[in-house]
Parts: C-alpha cells; structure tokens; sequence
C-alpha cells in the first residue's frame, strides 16, 4: 500500500510538491523560531553561568539606563560583608552616524557600556556584557581614557578594525578590542566610566548601577537583601533571578511561539485537505475502477491517507532540513548558539506526519464513498 | 440437475434521475451456469449494463435476489461484495477503465494490490496472463501507448488476474474496429475454453453470436424469448 501510495504521489510531482510546500514552510517556521528562543536561552545561561553575582540598579525604573545611584554608593555596598567587588556603571544609548550621514529617526542606537577598567580587572570573569571573551585586540585598562571595545557588529557597521578611530557625538576615540556580537541587539561600546558619563551627559556623581562580584556565589541571594536594606532606593538582583526572569519571558514568547505553530498546523492541514481533495476529484474514475475490481471502501481509505500521510512525512523532511539550513546562516548573524535539537526535530516531523494524516482524512472519506458505477462512468 | 453458478430471480432494479423514479429492471429472471459463454443483447436503455453490474455485485437489485453458488448477493454488505469482486468475478468495461498512469503491468496487478497475495507472484502472474493475450512485448507500456484492441486485451488480463469463475464484459467490442472486435471474442472463447470460466458478455451486437451461446434479449428491463 505504501509503495502504491508513494507511486501514485511520484505520478503527480507538482500536485505533491504543491501539497507538501505549505507544510515545509510551516515546518521550516517552527523550527527556525523555537530554535532562536532556544538560543537565547542558552546564550543566558551561559553568560549567568560564566558571570555570577548582582546587579543593583534604582529602585522601580523601567529600564537599567533610566536608572540613577550615587556614585558614592559604591562605598556602601563595599561595606557589606561577603562583598568582594563592587564595578560601577553607566549605561546608554547613542546613535551613531557614519560620515557625512543625516541622522535619521530609524537608524539603531549603539548601546554604551562605562566601565572602569581597573576594577572589573579585580573581577573574576572581566566584562560582564562578554564574558570576558574578545574577537581581536585588548581589554581596556586602568591607562585608557580615549580608548573603546566595540562589537563586531559596530565594526561591521562602521567599518572599524582594532587601532581605528570611531567617532562618537563629535569625539575621536582608539578601538583597541572587538568583541562578539551580544545576543541578537548588538552594537554595542565599552568604554571608560567617566567617558561614558560625559557621552550620555549623566553627572560624575552618579552611576546607572553596579555589578557586584561576592566570595561565596551561595550567600548572593543574602547579599543582595542587604544591599536593598542599605541603599533604601535600590533593586538588587543576582544574574540568576535576572536570568530567571528572562527565562520567564522566553517561556511567554515560547507559548506566542507554539500559538503561532498551532496556526501552522491549521493552514498547512487547509493546504493539504486542499490539494488532495482536488487530487480525489481528478482521480474519481480510477477509485471507481479500484472499487469495482474488488477494492473495498476500507482499501481506498487507506490509499489516500497513507498518500496524504506521504506528504506530511515528506514535508516535514525538507522542512526540518531548511529549518536546519536557515537555523545555520542566523547563527552567526544573531551570534546566538542557535541549535536544531533532536527533540525539536522529532517534535516538527511528528506534527507533520499528524498534519498530512488529519489532512488525507476528509479527501479520504470522500473518495472510499464513491459509486464505482458512477465514478467509472464519468469521463 | 446442474445448479447454476450465478442466478438472477425476479430482479427489480429501479432509480432517481432527478424527481423521475426509472425502472431499469422489471422482473429479470436469469440462469447461468459453469463454463457457459452467454451473452444478454439489447438495445440502448434495455437495462443490460444494470443486469451486468447487478450479477457482478457492483449494484444491489431494488426487489428480487441474485445467487451466486446458491449464496444471495442482495443480502451482502458493500465490503462483502468488494469481497465477492475481488475473489470470484472479472469485468471487462467498455471503454477499457485502464488507470491511465499506470503501466500494462501495473493495471493487471490493480485487483490484487491489497491482496495478501506477496508481489512477486502478483506480478509473475500478470506477466503470464499478459503473455497469454498476446501482449508480451506491451507489459511496461501505459495505455496510452497501446491500440485499442491491446487496450482490451489488457483489461481482460486484469480480469482474470484474481483467477475468477465469471468473466463480466461490458460491450467488450463497443470501441473496436470488427476485426480487432472479433480478435478480442476469439480470446475470450479462447479462455473459456481452456480455462473453463463462464462468460457473461453484454451487448448489442449480435454478430459474435454462435448456436452454442446462451442469449438472453432484454427490452425495457425485462428478458423476451
């Protein structure tokens, strides 16, 4: 039966094909932005697993760079016991223009990350946005003033190479580092504190917050309840409660994500009910003739469902492949590990089979209820 | 006394074509045996495609009863006569019904295909049954590329694949030139004769017919003497 199925699908190339594409393209979709959700993932467990400690920022502000502490701050938070290093911050963004460019209102802001270079060197992991982890050139250090680390995707932009100069709001500064794209914002600029202060014209008495390192990772919970109580109008969180709220979000994107799949489902199934109903209809005399040489009803049901199945099991192939394919050139554009799991794709072709299956149904019934006097009778 | 291989007793058989209730058969009253050669004539409308269809189990009769082997037909359900069509009846239609995008091979071996019957020997048997119409060098050609008469000649292989006792033909010469016709009834005797199957051949030419034949003539549904 299998074989016959498969025959007859061989027999009508372009009518299969037509059935199968909406399932490759549904396919391909699903795997490509459950594979992308999965990918922040694990770039966030990553960069909390490589960078343990706790973020303090200004209490209810709706983003980090809104956020304003006291510089002064820092000696508090230095007070606490467990503490091992406290790395002030200032974060913002700037839009960057290219020369002789018009800034226009869509072009993407540069994130700018202030840091101070001889206290994040105290850290165990170095910058906390990479890991520590530079493409080409250095850190920064305790010497640089007009010096930057840009990511790659800045360099790209702005044509930029270690030892070139970058413009930013009217200054000359040195990239002497490039590091990876970060996540799937990128462009990003890491310079020093008071630098950073001046671009994003935050007064040198404040900071947007802190990174604080602790000596034992198992007190950080205890810790940053303490640097709450102390500061009074700061949120303290450490990278993992950070992460978890990330992982949250993911987890609403992901449940977006299966609502869209549900979608999928439903237009590939119309596709399919579609084309092979249309197939059915073309092919009603030779059902006639299959039923009136002896095959049953039952026979003729199995026929188209097993063809329809075909499909699904064929769609959901070259769907999981350029799921795989496109998966691949978005790695290094998103500088995410993006993945194609096995689970993923056991999942994808078990929806496609399902799909092609439900979708034969209907042409199925149809086609097994035909008269075989009349069915072979029509020309 | 012979008991008859496929009897029609009384057979009414009435439909709608649209609001106008048609009767097609009005009391048929037919008697077959093992190895016969029959034919049942008739002009156009006469009712013999209906007998036809009704003693070769693709139609239930509206009143009456229709043995096969003393077994009534009209009392089976639709799997059980798809059954009866596959194991023990062969038709052989008008215009051929050969599926079109399959080769000569493959449609002899259609009956079958979901068959227990392993694929090896389905498709040695179409072959023999192949070669035995005189199609030896036709078995991987479509038809589309086979005359008329080799059309026909393919579906009688087809219906003699599942070995039946009962050959049913539908105007078996209807779109044949008189040569090639009389070339298809030569085999089909041919296999009657060797074989031993009963032969069931619904037209409305006579000109096949020999003394040795069983007729029966039909008008306006029902048998005339």
């Amino acid at each position: 039966m299998i074989k016959l199925a498969l025959e007859n699908l061989m027999r009508r190339k372009s009518r299969t094909f037509l059935a199968m594409l909406g399932l490759i393209v549904g396919v391909m979709t699903i795997i490509s932005l459950i594979s992308i959700t999965e990918g922040v993932r694990l770039k966030v467990s990553e960069i909390v697993s490589e960078v343990k400690g706790i973020m303090v920022v200004e209490a209810n502000v709706s983003m980090p760079m809104l956020s304003r502490l006291d510089a002064s701050d820092d000696n508090k938070i230095k007070g606490i016991s467990g503490v091992s290093v406290v790395c002030p911050r200032v974060v913002g963004s700037v839009v960057l223009l290219k020369e002789g460019e018009e800034r226009k209102s869509t072009a993407m802001p540069t994130t700018i990350y202030g840091i101070s270079p001889g206290v994040e060197a105290l850290t165990k992991k170095g910058l906390l946005p990479f890991g520590g982890q530079l493409d080409k050139g250095r850190m920064l250090t305790s010497a640089d003033k007009y010096s930057v680390i840009i990511d790659e995707k800045t360099a790209d932009d702005q044509k930029k190479t270690v030892g070139s100069k970058i413009e930013i709001r009217g200054e000359k500064y040195k990239v002497v580092g490039i590091s990876p794209a970060i996540g799937g914002q990128g462009r990003t600029i890491i310079l020093p504190i008071d630098q950073a202060r001046r671009i994003l014209e935050i007064s040198s008495d404040k900071v947007t917050g802190f990174f604080v390192e602790v000596v034992d990772p198992s007190q950080d919970k205890l810790i940053a309840k303490k640097i709450e109580a102390k500061l009074g109008n700061a949120e303290a969180r450490t990278t993992e409660e950070f992460a978890s709220q990330v992982m949250g979000m993911l987890a609403n994107v992901n449940s977006f994500l299966w609502v869209v799949s549900a979608i999928a489902v439903i237009i590939s199934a119309l596709g399919i009910i579609n084309t092979v109903l249309m197939s059915v209809r073309e092919r009603t005399k030779e059902f006639g003739i299959l039923k009136a040489v002896g095959w049953s009803s039952g026979d003729v049901l199995k026929l188209v469902i097993v063809e329809s199945f075909l499909i699904g099991v064929g769609g959901g192939f070259f769907g999981i492949i350029l799921g795989i394919v496109l998966v691949s050139i978005a790695r290094p554009l998103l500088g995410i590990p993006l993945a194609v799991t096995p689970i993923l794709a056991v999942q994808a072709a078990v929806f496609a089979m399902v799909v092609g299956a439900l979708g034969g149904i209907y042409p199925a019934w149809e086609a097994s209820k035909l008269d075989p006097i009349q069915a072979i009778s029509k020309e | 006394m012979k008991t008859p291989l496929l009897e029609a007793r009384d057979v009414y058989r009435e439909y709608l074509l649209g609001k106008t209730v048609v009767k097609a058969l009005r009391g048929v009253d037919v008697v077959i045996h093992k190895g016969d050669f029959v034919f049942i004539v008739g002009p156009s409308g006469s009712g013999k495609s209906t007998l036809m269809h009704i003693l070769g189990a693709l139609d239930h009769p509206t009143k009456g009863s229709v043995l096969l082997d003393g077994k009534n037909l009209a009392r089976l359900s639709d799997w059980q006569l798809s059954m009866v069509r596959r194991n023990r009846v062969g038709f052989v239609f008008q215009g051929f019904n050969l599926v079109h995008s399959l080769n000569a091979k493959e449609n002899v071996m259609l009956p079958l295909q979901t068959s227990d019957i392993d694929k090896v020997t389905l498709e040695a048997r179409a072959i023999k049954l192949l070669m035995e119409v005189g199609l030896k060098h036709r078995i991987n050609h479509r038809p589309n590329e086979l005359s008329g008469g080799e059309r026909q000649r393919v579906a009688t292989a087809r219906a003699l694949i599942n070995e039946p006792e009962i050959i049913l033909a539908d105007e078996p010469t209807g779109e044949l030139d008189s040569k090639t016709g009389a070339e298809i009834m030569g085999l089909m005797r041919t296999i009657n004769k060797e074989k031993g199957t009963t032969f069931v051949i619904v037209t409305h030419d006579t000109e096949y017919i020999t003394e040795k034949d069983k007729v029966f003539r039909i008008r306006d549904g029902k048998i005339i003497r």
